[in-house]
Formats: structure tokens, C-alpha cells, sequence
């Protein structure tokens, strides 16, 4: 019983410490989880009519790892593999940039463009379309 | 002076390059490519030879992106029997594509690009598949490339691909067929650990007879698994005579670990009108060093003839 509401306390503190977000000026209102795994792996790069950017912070950044764990369930080999792959056949990687800073900044500039943050760095500019 | 500035260029480049991901050169160009060296010993054969040098260029902007891949096949061979050496420097295109996405269920692609059948004929380059072997279905039943345009996408989760070819291949060399005209439609789908292709498609031989197929793959896979069925079956026709021919292989493939992994195949071909049959049992074990280098070795039975050849192959993709 102790175990569970050790258990049951720890997914409430960890619980939608993070968001996905757009720029308030996309039309794009909300995402489901597996439409994310697929625009971030770039098998899907479309959301209804609107055109996606998926972005990426760099690979050690905690916010990357627990969006790779929550949303694209892959461990770090898994996606370098899966990228590997798909460089044979012509596809990039999604964008990175080096900090949540310069990432909310990217998304405010560069329409379609899609990444997570921290929770607590949303501004009113920033759209959030899922939390995870 | 100029030694030290050589040296410290050397080691950025080998700190930004990583192997298996290509290098980015500029914002509108990256380069990657890959290569296989191989060995077979059998009945008739005892060669060693660098099979495959290839080098691929491509990128991606807004709607547009581009590929381009030149290959050189049989670069080098040695044969121990004749005490051979042969040397083929000429590269040839492989792929050389250009697409346009208007929207998630419309892509379009010209060019000169795999076609779009099943699981085995979509990676076509010895480090990225199971087995250095192609299975016969690959090879006899259509043709691997296609030179003309793609309309593809996704209606809901369905893949669809619909190309058609109305001329000469962009560069001939290495196509197990060569066709003039050459049009089909295949339907994908996948799911968590399953996923079906069913392909149909029509082409016509630069020796004129005209073939029409059917194709059918279906594929099972889970985190130690991963198993693969492909049937396809053909008509040949030509002025006077026509022949029915298919060909479908088995394969099982487990994973030991991440480096680490054993593949059992079963194929068999039948063309009866020419009396040709085949059935092949194949074992594998293929060990990833790291996951763009594969070392392989593989063990073939022909079982109508009971010939067996075993092949052992490294390649690296970069």
C-alpha cells in the first residue's frame, strides 16, 4: 500500500512538467501522442493542411530525454539507429537548437515550427498542444 | 606551422563527422554513402571482391528535397580459381530524384528511384538489410527501379505510391530489368508490430514481351523478432507464348542482442513453361560492430542441386 502511494505521489510530481508548443499564430490546435512520435521521426510532417518543422534540443538536454522517453518511446541507440536508417534514404534529422531559450525563439520566427519546453517557460506567444 | 592548422582542421571534422549519418556541408547539401567488401566460396565460385562504393548526395528544403546516388558495382574482384583481378572504376546513377510535397496525402517524385513494392526491394544496400543474398522474389518478378514520376502519401493510414514510366531508364547499368514502360500501385500499412504491402504493377521488357504482377508482403515484428513473408506472381507474355512465374520467401529473423542477430530463410521460385524451379534454405549471422558497419556471414543451400556457397561480407555506411 505504501508502495503504491509512493508511486501514485511521484507521478504527480513528474506529471506534465512539460510542453509541446507552437507559435500563436499557427492554426494548429492540438496533437495526439502518436501523430507526435510520428513528426518528430518525420514519418508524418503534416498536421490537417499545416506544415510541421519538428525541433529538437540537443541530445544530452533533460527536457530531449524525457520527450524521447515519454513521446517516442525510443532509448537514445534506438533513434540514432532509426536516423542512420533513414539517411540512406535522403531524410534529416529534425532541427536542433541549443537551448529552450533559442528554441522558443526559433518558434516564434519559423512558421510550422514545432518543439518542448519546460512548462514554466511559456509565454503568451507560445501555444501549447500537448503536455506530457 | 601549416601541419598544426591541417591537423586541428582534421580533428574538427572527425569530431563533427559521425559514422552512419552522412556530413552536412553546406545548408543545401549533405553527403553520406556507403560500401561493401565481400567474399563467396562455393562449387564454382572462390572471389573476393570490393562489391559496392557509392556515394549519395541530398537535401531537404521547405517542400523540396533531392537525392542523388552514383554507385560503382563489382569495383574490384579477385578470383582465387582463375587467378583474376578486375577493376571497374565507371560509376554509374543508382538514384537521382527530386519531390515536392503539396500536402501529407500528395508527394510527388521524378526521377529515377526504388519502386515501391513490399518490404525487401526498399533497402536495397547490403548494411542496412538482414542478409548480404537477395531472395529470388527481388530479383525475377520486377523491376527494382523505376525512371519516371511518383504521386504517393497517406489516405488516412493507408500508404499509397502510384508511378509510371514511359521511357528508357536514367542509366541502365544494374537493373535486374530493363523496361521502357512501367506503371503499378501499391497499398501499406502498419501497425505496432504488424504491417501488410499489396502491389500490383504492369511493365514491358526492352525485349518486348510485357509482364503484369501481383505482390503480397506481410510483416510481423516485435522487440527480438521480426518475420517477413513476400509472394509475388507474374505473367510474361510475349507475341506468341506466355508464362506464369512466381517466387515467395520466409524469413525469420531474431535478435540476440543489439549488435547481434540470426535470420533463417526459405525461397522458392517456380516458372514452369521454362522449367525453372528453385528452392533455397539460407542461415545468417549478422554482427553490427557498431550499428553502420555490418560484418555477415551466410550459408546458402540450394536444395535441387544440393550446392551450397557460403558468402561473408563487411560494409559500412557513412
Amino acid at each position: 500500500m505504501k508502495k503504491l502511494i509512493v508511486i501514485f505521489l511521484t507521478s504527480l510530481l513528474f506529471a506534465n512538467d512539460y510542453v509541446v508548443i507552437i507559435s500563436n499564430s499557427n492554426k494548429i490546435e492540438e496533437v495526439k501522442k502518436d501523430e507526435l512520435k510520428n513528426i518528430f521521426l518525420k514519418k508524418r510532417n503534416f498536421v490537417g493542411e499545416v506544415k510541421v518543422y519538428p525541433v529538437n534540443l540537443p541530445a544530452d538536454n533533460l527536457v530531449r530525454k524525457r520527450f524521447e522517453k515519454s513521446i517516442l518511446n525510443m532509448d537514445r541507440e534506438d533513434i540514432s539507429e532509426y536516423w542512420m536508417e533513414k539517411h540512406y534514404y535522403g531524410i534529416t534529422p529534425p532541427f536542433i537548437q541549443n537551448s529552450e531559450v533559442a528554441l522558443i525563439k526559433f518558434i516564434k520566427n519559423f512558421d510550422g515550427a514545432i518543439g518542448y519546453i519546460s512548462k514554466e517557460k511559456i509565454d503568451k506567444e507560445l501555444k501549447v498542444i500537448y503536455e506530457f | 606551422m601549416r601541419f598544426i592548422t591541417l591537423l586541428l582542421l582534421l580533428i574538427n571534422f572527425l569530431n563533427a563527422y559521425d559514422l552512419g549519418k552522412g556530413l552536412e556541408l553546406t545548408k543545401y547539401l549533405k553527403v553520406g554513402g556507403y560500401t561493401s567488401f565481400e567474399y563467396e566460396k562455393s562449387k564454382y565460385e572462390n572471389e573476393i571482391e570490393i562489391e559496392d562504393i557509392a556515394l549519395i548526395l541530398y537535401s531537404e528544403y521547405l517542400n523540396f528535397s533531392y537525392l542523388v546516388e552514383f554507385e560503382s558495382s563489382d569495383f574490384a574482384k579477385y578470383n582465387f580459381m582463375k587467378h583474376e583481378s578486375e577493376l571497374n572504376e565507371e560509376f554509374h546513377i543508382e538514384r537521382a530524384y527530386i519531390d515536392y510535397q503539396f500536402s501529407q496525402k500528395f508527394k510527388v517524385r521524378v526521377g529515377k528511384f526504388i519502386t515501391p513494392i513490399g518490404y525487401w526491394n526498399l533497402t536495397p544496400v547490403n548494411v542496412l538489410r538482414d542478409s548480404l543474398l537477395n531472395p529470388i522474389y527481388s530479383d525475377r518478378i520486377f523491376p527494382k527501379y523505376v525512371t519516371g514520376a511518383k504521386v504517393y502519401g497517406y489516405l488516412g493510414n493507408y500508404e499509397y505510391s502510384l508511378f509510371n514510366q514511359n521511357k528508357n531508364a536514367i542509366d541502365k547499368e544494374y537493373l535486374n530489368i530493363s523496361v521502357d514502360k512501367y506503371y503499378g500501385l501499391s497499398i501499406k500499412r502498419e501497425f505496432e508490430n504488424f504491417g501488410f504491402d499489396i502491389s500490383i504493377g504492369e511493365f514491358r521488357e526492352l525485349s518486348e514481351s510485357e509482364s503484369h504482377y501481383l505482390s503480397l508482403s506481410l510483416k510481423y515484428q516485435t522487440k527480438k523478432w521480426q518475420h517477413l513473408f513476400e509472394y509475388a506472381i507474374a505473367e510474361d507474355e510475349w507475341v506468341e507464348e506466355r508464362a506464369i512465374k512466381y517466387a515467395f520467401y520466409l524469413q525469420s529473423r531474431y535478435r540476440v542482442d543489439r549488435k547481434n542477430y540470426i535470420t533463417l530463410r526459405y525461397e522458392h521460385f517456380d516458372n514452369r513453361e521454362f522449367n525453372e524451379k528453385d528452392d533455397i534454405v539460407f542461415l545468417g549471422y549478422n554482427h553490427r560492430i557498431k550499428y553502420p558497419i555490418s560484418l555477415k556471414f551466410e550459408l546458402v543451400n540450394e536444395l535441387n542441386s544440393n550446392e551450397s556457397r557460403f558468402t561473408t561480407s563487411l560494409s559500412v555506411l557513412f
